[in-house]
């Protein structure tokens, strides 16, 4: 059988009987074929047209075999049109498993998580160790805005000047400086004594920790004596007995203080092993 | 595919290889000094004297983390999205003249872009500079990252710059 497309004498083809009854189809040799490629040579250079056809045929061998030519041609297009960003997709995809193959190659070195990095939790005992030694660091006391009787602190209506002592097994270990006209107090666990810094270079580290150090044995009580220091005589803000047991290392919040004018109270617990470089530590996070 | 565009692709590939890897390999390495008082500090904060070694994109996340948002979106889009993009054009341009047609947006986009890409060594370098002028004597050493990235943007330049002739030849 023969087919006549736009009258050119070259393109008289015999139509293959193959393509008839779908076995081995050569989509080149179709007459609805032939007169698409005639109409696209007419309009385009040769080279384009050869790898218009080659592209057509290889996409025609996986489609239906019922396309019309128009559709055909509009898949080879779309064809044409995605190739482009897959190559583009696929350069983003490479660029991230370079990464992420990177990353995992060297995650011990490099260090992008360095900000939420926390050290590791270390393990605290729930109460303090019996028989080890302690420095207790009295970090604050807050007084009630009266004292027990009614009366104003100071006359003139200024604040009291807070200052306390310790005592441990009837010895009075440490007396604190005042802070005057507050009703909250605050105490640093170092000081150093500038002058004599200055004077000799030096510091003696153990001396500039400004707390007493208490061993902890069961049912051992500290006594914690507060005052308003007065020119006149110093008042007593509250005593309370501390139970050493019963403190936690860190700092501990004691609240119920009945009989007292002592509104608030932080002990900080120190074991006196500390290194100097967490001393320093927990000096700076005061 | 034409021999000279598959070669250009193949640059491309090295390059977002190398582009990858350099964004996550280690890129420099702090090493904090404090002259006279290096002992002091390693016996009171010992943490405070240890290098530091990250890598580009650690480097963005930590600024991330530490609240800098703008410095760090900057950066992520000039040293991340803004170098990925280019390749991702690049090679849409090269397979697109290797389909006879011009490169078009993706090539003169790719190719006017490619100013930027090298900010982020600017940065490093600024930064190395910055660090060398502060008492004490800490150091930051460029590490293989800065030279992987640098090597990604070198190549996508070179695989820009051979593609637009081949777009003006071919057109």
């Amino acid at each position: 059988m023969l087919i006549s497309t736009n009258g050119a004498a070259d393109a008289m083809v015999p139509l293959d009987s193959n393509a008839a009854i779908g076995i081995a189809f050569n989509p080149l040799k179709h007459p609805m074929l032939r007169s698409f490629f005639a109409s696209v040579k007419s309009t385009e250079p040769p080279q384009r047209f050869e790898r218009h056809e080659r592209i057509l045929a290889s996409f025609t061998l996986q489609s239906n075999r019922t396309d019309t030519p128009q559709k055909l041609r509009g898949k080879m297009l779309l064809v044409r049109k995605i190739i482009p960003y897959i190559w583009s997709i696929a350069i983003l995809a490479v660029v991230g498993a370079a990464a992420w193959g990177t990353y995992t190659l060297v995650r011990h070195d490099a260090r992008p998580t360095d900000a939420t990095i926390a050290p590791p939790p270390a393990t605290v005992p729930a109460t303090l160790l019996l028989g080890h030694d302690y420095y207790l660091w009295v970090r604050l006391i807050e007084l009630n805005a009266k004292r027990l009787d009614g009366e104003p602190w100071d006359t003139g209506g200024s604040g009291p000047d807070i200052k306390f002592s310790i005592s441990w097994k009837e010895n009075t270990i440490y007396t604190s400086d005042k802070r005057a006209d507050t009703l909250i107090a605050k105490w640093d666990l170092l000081s150093a004594d500038v002058f004599e810094l200055v004077k000799t270079r030096k510091i003696d580290l153990e001396s500039a920790i400004r707390m007493p150090i208490v061993r902890v044995e069961a049912g051992t009580t500290v006594r914690l004596s507060i005052y308003d220091d007065d020119l006149t005589g110093d008042d007593l803000a509250g005593m309370i007995d501390v139970h050493l047991d019963t403190l936690a290392p860190g700092v501990n919040s004691l609240t119920q203080h009945a009989g007292t004018s002592i509104a608030r109270l932080e002990i900080q617990a120190i074991d006196a092993r500390i290194t100097l470089p967490e001393l320093i530590d927990l000096v700076s996070r005061r | 595919m034409n021999k000279r565009l598959l070669s250009i692709q193949a640059m491309l590939l090295i390059a977002a290889i190398l582009l990858g890897a350099g964004l996550t390999a280690p890129a420099m390495t702090i090493q904090p000094a404090f002259g006279k008082f290096d002992t002091w500090v390693k016996l009171l904060q010992p943490d405070a004297i240890r290098p530091t070694t990250y890598s580009l994109l650690g480097g963005i996340q930590r600024l991330y983390l530490l609240g800098d948002i703008g410095i760090a979106t900057l950066l992520f889009s000039f040293s991340v999205c803004f170098p990925a993009l280019k390749l991702a054009l690049l090679s849409l341009a090269t397979a697109r003249i290797a389909g006879e047609e011009s490169g078009g947006w993706a090539l003169k986009f790719a190719h006017q872009g490619g100013k930027f890409s090298m900010l982020d060594v600017l940065i490093l370098a600024m930064l190395v500079l910055a660090v060398k002028g502060l008492p004490g004597g800490s150091t930051i050493d460029l590490r293989v990252g800065v030279w992987l990235f640098a090597g990604s943007v070198m190549l996508s330049l070179a695989a820009s710059i051979v593609l637009k002739g081949f777009d003006h030849r071919n057109l």
